[in-house]
């Protein structure tokens, strides 16, 4: 059975979008019953603390019974008659749905989604920054507030959200021959966590703003306005999601491999996902522990945090970075993955190292585990510098055997410079920038200078942008004739990915010298010696989000108006090219059988 | 490896040459000459941990993405897909780039890691230094100097040559001391004491570079950008006449300094 092909101009906006309207009208419902529960049996505010609280808990039920929910999974519990349809069309990316490639379009929608809404508040924060006064808001609270959602929502609803469940949850059945993820209902599941935490973080502005950045740290996370307990509402939320994501794909890669898919042939995408689930698997709960905490200590109150009755600060640093750092290896696993996915097919050469990458992954997973103190070399903990300061350094060989095999890869290659390959030398190039500049910030005595400045800034804006965000677009790209069933446009594609480089060099790399000349970071205003390059950094900044802007264009143009894409447009070798485009409800019209390795090409070719 | 192979590596070898140099010999040098001065023993070893990396750091950048581009260049394809090349790394290769990198990594442990260490700890086993308690709070700071008989400055000053015990205390949330021309910060954690040592080297205040100040480099809430204070690096004299003009004592601490 083909699906329908998505058209988007017939289908009216409330056939469609039904369910999702119900969604938030349920959500909605349900957070003022909680919040004036609240009030009513405790007398407090519906707007404080335990307030938003209880009212985010009914809320979230709420949501996901009104997104179809209640129709699929609750009434069949109770044996009452359910006519549930996951829908045609663009209908199905907003309702529950239980089909793979659905829910990974949910994710990548999601994820973009939040990515404007973030992109669009570091505009406004680098208008603020323009000049060194304050200016452009009229209190500090609101840029610190900013700069907080900003952040939370660009690692918890993007970097970790964006490639390993969009792309995640649509590519690795697909890629290892399965018709579906072993437990399709949990997936479905899965992506209503993401909305409402993007919510959660993105509306705390509204009740005072959360003002501990992306971070949280305690005590000031504790204090404050209410809006501070979305961040943990949120931040918990988002952990959920990317929780049960991480069951499904160790799942699918152990339960749903095609015959003779063996582990040494499994496709390096695929192992990046598998590296990063188990990262998951083992770290998210940590930090939903630490959120835990963090809201109990906001509203029982708890004193986990607080040093006047006994808390200790310091130790929700080390519950947020024993997650935190894993996570920034989650983001950039599975974009190395898609380089080499991308480069043999590209460059038509065979993959030099098969081994050595999957090594590096594991290596870096494993290493990522035990560095996370690295973030904390300026809180006085020197027992512990000496340690944190060699696993740090040591995390960069497996690292370096990423960069090994591509290299390798596209000697004497035969390279076509389409948009996906592009991208992804682009984003090795910004990528190797901030794994560069990670040299000094893992080092000690550079570290304790360059701690909490702009060059930090810098530096993970290189990593995440560089490594993660051109990475995703390639993949956007590469795949998209795939999930579209359309043909992007390649002229406006490499216009905009030429676009989006340039700006983003231009804006990110002077903060490496901001920072070296004494800016620290999440500061609304500044002495007037750092204007100039504040200046420059700033209309660069705006230029890039007119880029960023042209790749959605182009991707919303070509899927209603571009050509029809034929099943393999690049010559690719894994499975998912060896399905129609897009592919049908059970991903392949006979079971695929697996014979030699997807990365051999000329002679070698199996 | 057959002639075409040969000219390859050659002119990669070539480029690499030039732009290492380039790199190594021009480009990081300048980069050196243009950093921001600095004003203290302990500081120094944190640039000299910067510059030693930078060479490392720039040079192995510019090399890998001068082999990407000439990559690229060279090996861009604009003919049909002919069913593409074969082809494995080569032991040689992948022993070298293991070794190398393993090799720059234990080196960067020891030197500037673990030696950089050392050299700034060398600094607390100075005798008698001058006590500094530092109280961060939001929004603000506060200098005592209790060997003189000095409570709640408003303004950090330090004599030129003598180390100063910094204790950094906090009395609410976590905030961070960091003077960027003295450049070690250290976290000012509620509920523990922090020290840190500093020996100004040159004489200066903010007004004359504004690098010289204390800036909060922790967030801190509303007022974390504003949370700075002055600072004056002044001589011994300088600093005793200012001792005396605030009502201080004559400590011993300096009194034997002064040969
Ligand atoms: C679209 C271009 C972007 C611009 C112009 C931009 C700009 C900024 C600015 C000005 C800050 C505040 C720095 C400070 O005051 O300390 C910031 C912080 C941050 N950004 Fe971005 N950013 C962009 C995209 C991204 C992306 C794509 C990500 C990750 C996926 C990201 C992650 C972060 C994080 C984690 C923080 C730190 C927040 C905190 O300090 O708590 N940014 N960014
Ligand atoms: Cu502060």
């Amino acid at each position: 059975m083909a699906v329908e092909p998505v058209r988007f101009a017939r289908a009216s906006f409330f056939d469609t979008t039904a369910y999702l309207l119900r969604a938030f009208f349920w959500g909605g419902i349900g957070f003022l019953l909680g919040s004036g529960l609240v009030a009513l049996a405790f007398g407090q505010s519906p707007y404080g603390d335990l307030g938003l609280t209880v009212g985010y808990l009914f809320g979230l039920v709420g949501w996901i019974l009104g997104g179809g929910a209640l129709e699929a999974w609750v009434k069949p519990w109770f044996g009452l008659p359910s006519d549930y349809d996951e829908g045609t069309g663009i209908a199905r990316y907003f309702r529950f749905n239980t089909d793979h490639k659905v829910i990974g379009i949910q994710y990548l929608w999601a994820s973009a989604f939040a990515f404007a809404l973030a992109g669009g508040m570091a505009m406004l924060m680098r208008a603020e920054l323009i000049s060194p006064a304050l200016d452009f808001f009229s209190s500090p609270q609101t840029y610190n507030s900013l700069v907080a959602v900003h952040g939370s929502l660009m690692i918890f609803a993007v970097a970790v959200v964006a490639i390993v469940g969009g792309f995640g949850n649509y590519f690795v059945p697909l890629m290892v021959g399965g018709d579906d993820m072993p437990f399709p209902y949990v997936n479905g599941l899965s992506w209503w966590f993401v909305i409402p935490g993007v919510l959660a973080l993105a509306l705390s502005p509204i009740l005072g703003g959360s003002e501990a950045g992306w971070t949280g740290y305690a005590p000031l996370s504790i204090q404050g306005p209410s809006g501070g307990v979305l961040y943990f509402l949120g931040a918990y939320t988002l952990g959920i999601s990317s929780l049960l994501t991480a069951v499904n794909v160790i799942g699918t890669v152990l339960f749903k491999r095609a015959p003779g898919l063996t582990l040494s042939r499994l496709p390096l995408f695929v192992w990046g996902m598998v590296a990063t689930s188990f990262l998951n698997l083992l770290w998210v709960p940590v930090i939903g522990t630490a959120m835990l905490m963090g809201i109990f200590d906001r509203v029982v109150p708890t004193g986990f945090f607080r040093p006047e009755v006994g808390g200790i600060p310091l130790v929700w640093q080390d519950l947020f970075w024993l997650f935190g750092h894993p996570e920034v290896y989650i983001i950039i696993l599975t974009a190395w993955a898609i380089w080499l996915e991308v480069l043999p097919v590209f460059g038509r050469r065979s993959l030099a190292g098969y081994g050595w990458a999957v090594g590096g992954f594991l290596g870096v997973a494993f290493l990522s585990s035990v560095v996370w103190t690295h973030h904390m070399f300026t809180t006085g903990l020197s027992d512990r510098l000496i340690p944190f300061m060699s696993t740090t350094e040591l995390i960069s060989i497996p690292t370096g055997f990423v960069f090994m095999v591509a290299l390798a890869t596209l000697w004497r290659a035969r390279i076509r410079l389409a948009a996906p390959m592009l991208l992804v030398l682009m984003s090795m190039v910004n990528f190797l920038m901030g794994g560069t500049t990670g040299i000094f910030l893992a080092d000690v005595p550079s570290d304790l200078m360059l701690q909490d400045t702009y060059f930090v800034v810098a530096h993970f804006h290189y990593t995440i942008i560089g490594g993660m965000v051109f990475t995703w677009l390639a993949g956007l790209y590469y795949w998209f004739p795939k999930f579209a069933g359309k043909m992007y446009d390649e002229s406006l594609a490499k216009l905009a990915a030429w676009w989006v480089f340039i700006a983003f060099n231009l804006t990110f790399f002077p903060m490496h010298i901001a920072g070296i000349e004494g800016m620290n970071r999440r500061i609304a205003e500044y002495l007037p010696y750092l204007e100039g390059i504040n200046t420059w950094i700033s209309v660069w900044a705006f230029l890039l989000g007119v880029g960023f802007f042209l790749h959605l264009v182009n991707l919303v143009y070509s899927w209603i108006w571009g050509e029809k894409a034929p099943a393999n447009p690049w010559g690719g070798k894994t499975l998912e090219w060896q399905t129609s485009s897009p592919p049908p409800h059970h991903n392949f019209e006979a079971t695929p059988v697996v014979r030699g390795s997807f990365y051999r090409y000329g002679e070698e070719e199996a | 490896m057959d002639r075409r192979q040969a000219r390859d590596w050659r002119n990669l070898a070539l480029l690499w040459v030039v732009f290492g140099a380039f790199s190594s010999l021009v480009l990081v040098p300048w980069m050196i000459r243009n950093y921001p001065p600095v004003y203290a023993l302990e500081g120094e070893v944190s640039d000299e941990a910067v510059f030693f990396l930078l060479y490392f750091a720039v040079t192995g950048f510019v090399l890998i993405v001068v082999s990407l581009v000439y990559m690229v260049a060279r090996f861009r394809s604009g003919g049909e897909d002919d069913g593409g090349v074969g082809g494995r790394v080569h032991p040689l290769y992948v022993g070298l780039w293991v070794a190398i990198s393993a090799l720059l990594n234990v080196t960067f442990v020891i030197y500037p890691g673990v030696y950089g260490l050392k050299e700034i700890a060398k600094s607390a086993a100075v005798k008698d230094p001058l006590v500094v308690e530092v109280t961060a709070l939001q929004w603000g700071w506060k200098f005592s100097y209790p060997q003189l008989g000095l409570t709640d400055q408003e303004e950090l000053v330090l004599p030129r040559g003598k180390t100063a015990k910094i204790v950094v205390r906090s009395r609410d949330v976590l905030h961070s001391f960091w003077v960027p021309a003295f450049r070690i910060k250290v976290d000012a954690v509620p509920g523990t004491t922090n020290v840190l040592y500093i020996t100004p080297t040159e004489e200066g205040s903010s007004e004359e570079d504004p690098r010289i100040r204390v800036q909060c480099a922790e967030l801190c809430g509303v007022g974390h950008a504003w949370m700075r204070a002055p600072v004056r690096v002044v001589s011994e004299a300088a600093f005793l006449a200012w001792v005396e003009a605030q009502g201080g004592r004559r400590a011993q601490v300096l009194a034997r300094e002064g040969e």
